[in-house]
């Protein structure tokens, strides 16, 4: 007998605290809800530079030290990407022409999502790719956001050689630019997403290639320093002039 | 206490019970009915982002799943009252994922606050008695697992373009094939990430896991194997020649069949028609492995 009344004494304790649990819930998040029809999960928070972000297909980014030769659009891949031919402004009269070009594919709308852009240039250009590897390289942040922060960018870089009669190659830098940071990686963007979704806010993204001429078939390694400033440019570029818009 | 007041005492108790349960279950439904509408809304108009159609079985299986547990409900009041700690963990986390606000982790927060009542009202034996119409419901919950995926799909992709390639050049066309891309009359196809067939593989291998339950078989373990093992390989199959009709209408300048089979209702009629050739296998591997003949000689089995 005293087990059983000390049973039935216990037995509801459990379902009355499932209920408080879930009243908690219903108060918190789910009458809100109701009241408002306006559900949170059903509208992620607004990016609110998207129509900054999404200009770029069809304007010039200006990089510093470099002046554009030409902007147009192209598909990869079922997306619109801007192709933007650029030259590096000379110091001396007589330095070499050094020529580059800037493959931009801004996201769509506020659910585009990264996913592999890469790929996609790949299989358009149906180039060889020798001596890949992940780099990184940091972007000093003089204005506005980030203060005294530096911004760090992992990216692709390899060597791609396109199958015609001169071996045409080039040295690629390729990552998905963010306001914070940039990385090739979808994944990264998705986990600092979600993040910043905890705070009512979104993580713009820009997917970035850019290549220079090199040597049919040489080092990679000769075309770093050129190629990082070039990148180390358009990083700086892409925060002020799009993801920091609203904000400067 | 007289045996009279003990009676009492314990249907007043019961009766309590009842009615708290009844509660708990109001709350839920108050909870997640508006957002079992806006999935189901999403799944039938296909409006909120093919990540969430891949989820689409759901229309089904949460609804099944929920009979189920309904049947179970005497079972379930007879199970005795065990508070599992990880349960409460459970409905915690649960709790935290609803009131984030954020949709991947609302949407998670259905399974994991189900699977934490369970185990916080009846421990491990309420879990055991529930699980597979939770196992209905987590497989059915919406959530990004289908894009973190795409970056590794593409051997499969590279895979689908090559059967399709070789299965028209054998019929006469003249294709190319280049990793994803293939080139018929002058076209391109592109298999993409989404065309890898991942969602039919999952669609199959849901449907496969109802059929196994409904016929009761899933218990034993060699059949369950043996048929959903042979429902991968048909729904790989099914993909490949749908890819290879898909390049033979672009190739050949049938725009309107293309899209029909592509975006249009053509490809829900032929994911039916796959999905009911499951049931004759099914029936085939349940009477295979039945059949006496099988058997070795000695009583081993």
């Amino acid at each position: 007998m005293t087990f059983s009344s000390k049973f039935l004494k216990q037995a509801p304790l459990n379902q009355w605290l499932v209920i408080l649990i879930l009243l908690v819930i219903l108060f918190i998040a789910g009458i809100p809800g109701y009241f408002t029809q306006n559900w949170q999960w059903k509208q992620s928070p607004p990016i609110v530079n998207i129509k900054q972000i999404q200009k770029l297909r069809t304007q010039n980014l200006p990089v510093p030290g470099w002046k554009t030769l030409k902007q147009e659009q192209f598909q990869a891949g079922g997306h619109k990407w801007s192709l933007q031919e650029i030259q590096k402004q000379k110091i001396k009269p007589n330095s070499p022409d050094i020529k580059a070009t800037m493959l931009l594919y801004p996201q769509d709308s506020p659910t585009s999502k990264p996913q592999v852009e890469w790929t996609d240039i790949n299989s358009l250009t149906k180039w060889k790719i020798a001596q890949y590897r992940q780099v990184s390289f940091n972007v000093p942040q003089q204005d506005g956001i980030n203060t005294g922060k530096d911004i760090k960018v992992k990216a692709r870089f390899f060597r791609a050689t396109l199958d015609n009669k001169n071996l045409t190659t080039y040295a690629v830098l390729q990552w998905y630019a963010m306001p914070m940071k940039g990385d090739p990686s979808p994944m990264d963007w998705f986990l600092a997403d979600q993040a910043a979704k905890l705070r009512k806010q979104r993580v713009p993204w820009v997917a970035v290639h850019i290549m220079i001429p090199m040597e049919s078939l040489g080092q990679l390694e000769d075309n770093w320093s050129e190629i990082k400033s070039l990148g180390e440019a358009v990083q700086a570029s892409l925060i002020r002039n799009v993801f920091g818009f609203t904000q400067g | 206490m007289s045996q009279q007041n003990l009676l009492n005492n314990f249907v007043k108790k019961y009766q309590i019970s009842a009615w708290l349960n009844i509660t708990i279950l109001g709350i839920l439904f108050l909870l997640y009915a508006p957002l079992f509408i806006y999935w189901l809304d999403g799944w039938v108009k296909k409006s909120i982002s093919i990540e969430h159609e891949y989820f689409s079985h759901g229309i089904i299986g949460i609804p099944f799943a929920i009979y189920l547990a309904w049947n179970n409900r005497y079972k379930w009041s007879e199970l005795p009252n065990r508070m599992n700690p990880f349960g409460a963990f459970l409905l915690t986390l649960g709790s935290i994922f609803y009131i984030s606000g954020i949709s991947e982790w609302v949407n998670l927060s259905l399974p994991v606050i189900l699977t934490g009542l369970c185990l916080f009202l009846k421990g491990t034996s309420g879990l055991k008695l529930q699980g597979f119409s939770l196992l209905l419901i987590l497989l059915a919950t919406p959530n990004e697992l289908p894009y973190l995926i795409t970056p590794f799909t593409l051997p499969l992709q590279s895979f689908i373009a090559g059967v399709a390639g070789f299965i028209l050049s054998q019929a006469g066309m003249q294709v190319a094939v280049d990793g994803i891309n293939i080139y018929v009359g002058g076209r391109i196809v592109e298999v993409a990430p989404y065309c890898a067939g991942l969602k039919m593989l999952f669609t199959t291998f849901y449907v496969g896991l109802i059929l196994l339950y409904w016929m009761q078989i899933l218990p034993d373990r060699r059949k369950s194997t043996w048929f959903l093992s042979s429902s991968v390989i048909i729904s790989v199959i099914a993909n490949i020649i749908r890819n290879t009709i898909l390049t033979y209408f672009h190739g050949s300048g049938q725009e309107g069949a293309f899209k029909w089979l592509h975006d249009g209702w053509g490809g829900d009629v032929y994911s039916a028609l796959m999905l009911l050739t499951l049931i004759p296998v099914i029936n085939w591997i349940d009477s295979y492995f039945d059949s006496p003949s099988l058997l070795p000689q000695n009583n081993d089995l």
